[in-house]
């Protein structure tokens, strides 16, 4: 089997994972107690309203028929309208899903850049103090409640110390940001808007560092880990004997070759850090996907509830997707030994 | 369990001593891991605490035990001193007794959590594993779509569809919670099938239900021991999260999830509302994650 | 809450006008504003409204009869925002263009407080609303009725103009340097305002602290608190019309029970409500109506905590304190709300009873109270205050046609009070009507369908640079922004 037959092979799996989530998500949705119509036009609707947009949005249909409409609109991009925005699902997610994918993604180069040679660290000095104190530290990050966690550095930094904004995405800052991604930092370059970067990235330092929490402790034990694997190997001793220095034995041959494993953990800990945004965007006042679902899955919302859902799982697949390319790319052993399943 | 000892007992005599001399060995590795002592001491702290709260809670009243649910509006948000060690909340509630009784109820969740997780997830890993084949793959199939979304995010979903209270936020957990048990059953089945005993008992025509239950299941036992008291932890963590986006307890319940919510609108003049109810949350979930990480290494498996 | 609904609201008081306008006096009366003179029929049916000659639109249109007929026959055909408050009661085809500045409406019934409703109808530009309007709407013939281009556009004749709408939370209106009437206070109105809606209790203090000119009511009363000890931020408090109830539901045992209602009302401790959990200055609520509403009286039946009292309706009812285990449901985020259930709990237990405290998003709120099954026991409510007339307070609450909705969360069915209250909707003068007002109170009192609370001061948290800022009571008068001035 090639690489491209592994590439093929792995992004078809993706496929029916989806439909499965679909299914199971929309059954969820459909099985919530309570009256969506009703729900969507206000305690002053009269009856027969209610009746016209029961018929309207199909459910009175039965549950596969009403599925089967959804995915023939979710290939076109209709996600049903929200009940409480009054939009479609796909125009309230395409405005709040950059604020999501900002975040989330700076939490996990955060996660990255701080766990990577923290892990590597750890490694080189085995069961020395440094290594135990990373050890420590990383159970320490997994136990805080992102929350609570979050609500201790706008008590600390925000409050106290008054050095970041406790809450929102930008300040009052002039010109606004013209929105092109939607991602404030990208938009603010483009703009070459130096005031609007500074505040937003100011904004987004407390609740990226609250997310990254868990996953710098995960990537730093994983990469510790595979990284003593790899170093005990005879190679790294004869590189030594070369009187190559120890720092770049550590991070140019042993982190390339064990950082592989280091990868996948990444790609999983990517779905926890959606997760996670859930409570912490609520913290931060994130104008984000998390917050919305939340209100939606609160108040009831189906079809929000659907989307986000759906949306989440989705990034989750791919990013595992990517992951899983990377991999194959960093260890081919992978796609060589074929169906080891 | 590790490569270095028989697997087969030969003197019947010497069994006794050897499990004797085993437990010390299991016991010296616990004890090597001084994190794990801590855990335990943690935890073992947390149970005194939920079973004599009522004892050591100077106002048990305030957390609404023995159904008599006290409020004092005129003494809310009065800072930590002396008489309120952790604050008054908004209802003048002594907060430290709030947290005391917490307790209770954060290992209830915890427990029932994974008790709901772990029958759902064993017998449909075990079933996977067993038969294998096209039922196996449709049903490891399933277990991976619940594992491609969040279990916070389903979790959320699930507690709405059974209405918001706290034994559905547990059951809606242990609903999303169940696949990671069902793919740990099904690899230890699968790799205890390859040993040639268990394909000896179905040879001599033993029905599989007996396969299951005295060659499998026990086998599957330590790993999925040391993956619950690991997981104990993270499940109380997501069950406070539920909590703390208010698809919990209902109000005066003191869960520590809601208790830092509720306190969330009066930052930062009053800090104490907050942050007690959290660090009880990070103190008993590092307890159980030092505990569990001790206890992989005593029972020397490998989970996740 | 829905926030959009409180969006929409302040942006129609800012950017469109109505032929009537409330004064900033408590209560608040009527008096002028695109209409310059009005008159009523003798049958109190007819009114015929003399409109500014010089009132014009933000393109410079002039304001004129048809616009207000279209205006009607809008927002009647659409059935949104405030058209609840016609229904059944104007039909657009009885609006009638005099000529170029003189309309005539007809109501379908004598319908006293209608001119007190009328600050509600905001008068739309007719052809710029055509002109984009999309075919393929709802309403037939005038398609979406221009709604989708309103979204981003005004055609308003108001003190502001549209200007902006960002990432939806956020909109932005700019001063209408030629509106045709006066900024009360000239150049130090001001230019620009940005309204802002955070849903975070934490942000909105924020906002305050570096600088915003105002939040809103609904914020913790500690937040305020905190806000008044801050530098450049004065807190406003004031009781008007916001009378809080908690609703019994009388159609399900055991609150079938006039006494089992009337000690639960002598259980409560309205002191520790008003003063503890309240700062005390919030009025107790006597009877149905807050005391600055006209016909307000005292002469009727009022409850303050008294467990003797309580236990002795509590002997003459058909239950024993075990039945009482009640479900008090209030809107999640409103912690007064939660801390009143909390005392409700407790003053139970006083007495022996149960109550289970449970939080509901608004939304699932109302689509609670549209069934009797679904209503919960005891559901806390802020009755909101429409128009100044006690009507807004006593029909949606007490009259038996509002049932399904929230403000009838207690499905109160008395022929008496019906009756009293249609009497009151149909006859024309103010003196006629306050006695049978009066009479109304005391019925509801007596039978204690509620807890009747507390008329709770609204809190507005205001930078001191703001200056003119008043409240009377009316929903988003405190936030019509031209009355109000840099200093």
């Amino acid at each position: 089997m090639g690489y491209r037959d592994y590439l093929i092979k792995r992004g078809l799996s993706t496929i029916p994972m989806f439909l499965g989530l679909s299914v199971l998500i929309f059954t969820l949705a459909r099985v919530i107690p309570g009256r969506p119509a009703r729900l969507a036009l206000g305690p002053r609707a009269t009856d027969e309203a209610v009746q016209q947009l029961r018929e309207q949005m199909g459910l009175n249909d039965p549950i596969w028929q009403q599925y089967i409409e959804y995915m023939r609109g979710l290939l076109q991009g209709d996600l049903g309208q929200s009940l409480i925005s009054g939009r479609n699902v796909a125009t309230d997610l395409l405005e709040y899903f950059p604020a999501t994918f900002e975040l989330t993604t700076l939490a996990m180069l955060i996660a990255i850049v701080v766990g990577v040679p923290l892990g590597v660290i750890a490694g080189q000095h085995k069961d020395k103090w440094p290594d135990n104190a990373s050890r420590l530290f990383s159970f320490f990050n997994v136990s805080l409640p992102p929350f609570w966690a979050g609500i201790l550095l706008q008590l600390f930094i925000a409050f106290q110390l008054g050095w970041l904004p406790a809450t929102g995405r930008i300040g009052d800052v002039s010109p606004v940001p013209v929105e092109t991604t939607g991602l404030l930092l990208v938009d603010s370059t483009l703009a070459a808007n130096s005031a609007a970067f500074i505040s937003a990235a100011q904004h987004l330092i407390l609740p990226a560092i609250t997310l990254s929490l868990a996953p710098v402790a995960d990537i730093a034990r994983m990469t510790r880990s595979s990284f003593i694997e790899e170093y005990d190997k005879d190679y790294v001793e004869g590189l030594r004997t070369h009187g190559i220095p120890n720092r770049l034995i550590a991070y140019k041959y042993v982190l390339r070759k064990s950082f592989a494993s280091t990868l996948t953990i990444i790609g999983l800990d990517y779905g926890f850090l959606l997760g996670s945004a859930f409570v912490v965007e609520i913290v931060f006042s994130w104008p984000g996907m998390a917050s919305y679902g939340v209100e939606a899955i609160l108040q009831k919302d189906i079809n929000a509830m659907v989307g986000v859902t759906l949306v989440v799982g989705a990034a989750f697949l791919i990013v595992n997707f990517v992951v899983d390319i990377l991999y194959g790319f960093f260890d081919p052993r992978v796609w060589h030994e074929g169906e080891s399943e | 369990m590790s490569d270095t000892e028989p697997t087969t007992s030969d003197a019947s005599t010497s069994t006794l001593a050897r499990q004797l001399e085993d437990l010390d060995r299991v016991v010296y590795r616990f004890r090597q891991n001084p994190m794990s002592v801590i855990g335990l001491g943690i935890i073992l702290a947390f149970i005194l605490i939920a079973i004599f709260a009522p004892w050591i809670a100077p106002y048990p009243s305030d957390a609404g035990y023995a159904g008599e649910p006290a409020v004092h509006y005129d003494q809310k948000f009065e800072p930590p001193s002396a008489e309120h060690l952790f604050g008054t909340d908004q209802a003048g509630r002594d907060v430290f007794s709030r947290v005391l009784f917490g307790t209770q109820l954060s290992l209830k969740i915890g427990a029932v959590v994974l008790a709901a997780a772990v029958s759902i997830g064993v017998p449909i890993g075990l079933a996977a594993g067993y038969f294998g084949g096209r039922i196996g793959m449709v049903l490891m199939r399933i277990t991976d779509v619940f594992l491609s979304v969040p279990p916070l995010v389903l979790a959320l979903s699930v507690s709405v569809a059974l209405e918001p209270s706290l034994t559905n936020a547990m059951l809606a957990i242990g609903a999303v919670w169940w696949p990671w048990y069902a793919r740990l059953t099904y690899g230890e089945v699968l790799s205890v099938k390859k040993e040639t005993y268990v394909e000896a008992s179905r040879g001599v025509g033993a029905s599989s239900v007996r396969t299951i239950f005295r060659d499998i299941l026990p086998n599957v036992l330590a790993p999925i021991t040391v993956k619950m008291s690991l997981d104990m932890g993270y499940a109380i963590l997501v069950a406070s999260a539920l909590g703390f986006l208010g698809l919990g307890a209902q109000p005066p319940t003191p869960e520590w999830g809601t208790m830092v919510s509720q306190g969330r609108d009066y930052l930062p003049a009053q800090w104490w509302y907050s942050t007690f109810p959290g660090l009880a949350i990070f103190l008993i979930v590092l307890g159980f994650n030092f505990l569990g990480d001790g206890l992989r290494d005593m029972f020397d498996v490998e989970v996740q | 809450m829905k926030g959009s609904d409180n969006l929409e609201t302040i942006f129609l008081h800012n950017v469109y006008d109505p032929l009537l306008y409330y004064t900033d006096t408590t209560p608040p009366e009527l008096k002028n504003w695109l209409a310059e003179d009005y008159s009523i029929s003798e049958d109190g049916q007819t009114y015929t409204f003399q409109l500014q000659p010089d009132a014009v639109f933000h393109n410079d249109d002039p304001v004129t009869a048809s616009d207000v007929k279209y205006s009607v026959q809008r927002m009647m055909d659409m059935q949104q925002g405030f058209s609840w408050m016609w229904e059944g009661i104007l039909s657009p085809e009885n609006v009638e263009v005099v000529n170029e500045t003189t309309v005539e409406m007809t109501t379908n019934e004598v319908f006293a407080p209608f001119l007190y409703t009328l600050p509600f109808l905001f008068i739309v530009n007719e052809e710029q609303v055509k002109a984009n309007a999309t075919s393929d709407g709802q309403y037939g013939d005038h398609g979406d009725y221009g709604s989708a281009w309103l979204e981003e556009n005004d055609a308003g004749s108001g003190p502001y103009k549209f200007s902006s709408r960002e990432r939806k939370r956020d909109i932005s209106l700019e001063k209408n340097n030629d509106w045709w009437s006066e900024f009360p206070h000239g150049q130090s109105g001001y230019e620009a305002v940005t309204i802002d809606m955070v849903q975070e209790t934490a942000t909105a203090a924020g906002r305050m602290r570096e600088g915003a000119e105002m939040a809103d009511q609904w914020l913790p009363l500690q937040t305020y608190k905190d806000l008044a000890s801050e530098d450049g931020v004065r807190v406003h408090a004031k009781a008007t019309f916001n009378p809080f109830y908690i609703y019994m539901h009388t159609q399900r045992e055991p609150l079938s029970d006039i006494h089992v209602r009337r000690a639960i009302s002598y259980a409560f401790d309205y002191e520790a409500a008003l003063n503890d959990i309240m700062s005390g200055d919030s009025d107790h609520l006597n009877g149905p109506l807050p005391s600055a509403m006209w016909s307000h009286t005292d002469n009727l039946e009022t409850y303050s905590q008294n467990l003797d009292q309580a236990q002795a309706e509590l002997d003459k009812s058909d239950y024993t304190a075990s039945d009482i285990d009640l479900n008090y449901t209030y809107v999640s985020g409103l912690t007064v709300e939660q801390n009143m259930g909390l005392l409700l709990q407790s003053n139970l237990q006083e007495l022996g009873g149960t109550v289970s405290v449970n939080k509901a998003p608004w939304s699932n709120i109302t689509e609670m109270a549209t069934s009797k099954e679904s209503t919960p026991d005891m559901l806390a409510v802020y009755l909101s205050f429409s128009y100044a007339d006690p009507d807004t307070f006593l029909y949606p609450a007490w009259h038996s046609s509002s049932h399904g909705s929230w403000t009838s969360a207690s499905w109160y069915q008395n022929d008496q009070v019906d009756q009293l209250l249609e009497d009151a909707r149909r006859t024309i003068t103010q003196e006629d009507r306050i006695p049978i007002y009066e009479e109304a109170q005391q019925v509801i009192a007596e039978e204690a369908p509620a807890l009747f609370i507390m008329n709770q001061a609204k809190r507005n948290a205001i930078s001191t640079d703001m200056r003119g800022f008043k409240d009377n009571g009316i929903t988003g008068y405190r936030q019509t922004y031209h009355r109000y001035y840099q200093g």
